[in-house]
């Protein structure tokens, strides 16, 4: 099973929409994941970025910042 | 350069619709028309073109550039402040990385202050209703307001106000991505489409209310207003921005109406700063790394700043 999260800052609504798509789009694509939402800043500069939302598959970094990608790029990260 | 939106207007209010010249509501409606298609029109320009010219400045990239320009840190932060995209959400790491790469806290304040100071959409309407002398006068005065700010801010020993782990956390290497033009036109787009999807709601109702204040309130009574606010109106208006945030967009057509029949333009001005620069969601994510003294230290420090920035701008105008 995947791991994929979303680490996300407080009050930030691209972070809220992207948890949003993922989750459905791993829901309705089956794709065998648990998707966490991580707020937690420190994970973000972890991974030497600064800007949110991070989107993180296995514990490597898929994509960070805005503007969001598209559902289909997401679901090429996810690896559905 | 808007004469054919000029000649619109006419044609709808004076052989459309049959309205004298001179009468109410035909100036109103007028004004609302030629406003509601110039306003739209520079500010997808202006934010297209911020929107590009940001595609070259992505945070981690300014990070870089300031930390190995160190003695130039505080101009370069605050002139990068304007250029790089900036939520204020991420706040917090932008600090944490700011201050692991060794950029003095100065300058990391400045970036903080200058970055939602002068701000896209602020600049587009300020363009589109008082043209460019005004937009200019708007990003200089906010680099001002961010390098002096900074200073002082600086200058404070905010050290022992910032939580320990900001010193601490060890951040990890990123690489920044390489697009093509093409793709930076595409994001460019993009924004353009996401902001002005977000605000045009307000900006019609504003330039709504602007028109009525336009043909039907009377210039005298402005003026006495502007005149018996007298001397606090510019502090007024900056406090009256804190709660506004974010919402240029259904401010600024008001006011228009209201500079030509005689409130101050540094007032004005303040009150823009004011709206985007200090914010109370803004102060709840600082909270995370900073403590509450520090907060009020940059509230009041930049309050100040924008202040005494309205009240040269009224005075040398």
């Amino acid at each position: 099973m995947k791991k994929v999260q979303v680490i996300s800052a407080s009050n930030c609504k691209n972070c809220e929409i992207l948890y949003d798509v993922v989750s459905k789009i791993v829901k309705a694509k089956g794709i065998d994941a648990e998707v966490e939402k991580v707020l937690d800043v420190k994970e973000v500069v972890k991974f030497g970025v600064m800007t949110t939302p991070l989107l993180v598959v296995d514990g490597e970094l898929k994509h960070a910042g805005t503007p969001l990608p598209s559902p289909q790029e997401i679901e090429e990260m996810i690896g559905g | 350069m808007f004469w054919i939106y000029e000649r619109l207007a006419d044609l709808i209010v004076y052989n459309l619709l049959n309205l004298q010249q001179g009468e109410r509501l035909a100036e109103a409606l007028h004004f609302f028309i030629y406003d509601t298609l110039k306003i739209f029109t520079l500010l997808f320009l202006v934010i297209f073109f911020m929107s590009l010219v940001r595609s070259y400045f992505p945070l981690e990239r300014t990070r870089r550039i300031i930390s190995r320009h160190k003695k130039l840190a505080l101009p370069l932060s605050a002139f990068l402040g304007v250029l790089t995209p900036f939520c204020s959400c991420s706040a917090v790491p932008m600090f944490i990385g700011f201050v692991e790469a060794g950029i003095p806290l100065e300058a990391t304040f400045t970036f903080l202050v200058a970055s939602p100071t002068v701000n896209e959409m602020a600049l587009g309407l300020l363009l589109s209703l008082f043209g460019l002398k005004v937009a200019l006068l708007y990003i200089g005065l906010g680099i001002a307001v961010a390098v002096f700010s900074g200073y002082l801010i600086g200058k404070a020993n905010p050290r022992s106000l910032i939580e320990d782990y900001v010193f601490q956390v060890q951040m990890g290497e990123s690489e920044v991505k390489d697009i093509s033009f093409k793709e930076r036109l595409k994001l460019s787009l993009e924004s353009v489409r996401e902001i002005v999807g977000k605000v045009w709601i307000y900006i019609l109702i504003a330039i709504g209310i602007g028109s009525f204040i336009h043909g039907y309130v009377p210039q005298d009574l402005i003026e006495k207003v502007a005149k018996a606010s007298g001397i606090f109106g510019v502090p007024l208006a900056v406090v009256m921005g804190i709660p506004l945030y974010s919402n240029a967009a259904g401010v600024l057509p008001v006011i228009q109406p209201l500079i030509d029949k005689g409130v101050p333009i540094g007032t004005a001005l303040a009150f823009m700063m004011s709206v985007t620069a200090l914010s109370l969601p803004e102060f709840l994510i600082l909270k995370q790394i900073m403590k509450v003294k520090l907060i009020a230290i940059f509230a009041g420090v930049v309050g100040t700043s924008i202040i005494v920035a309205g009240y040269i701008f009224n005075l040398v105008l």
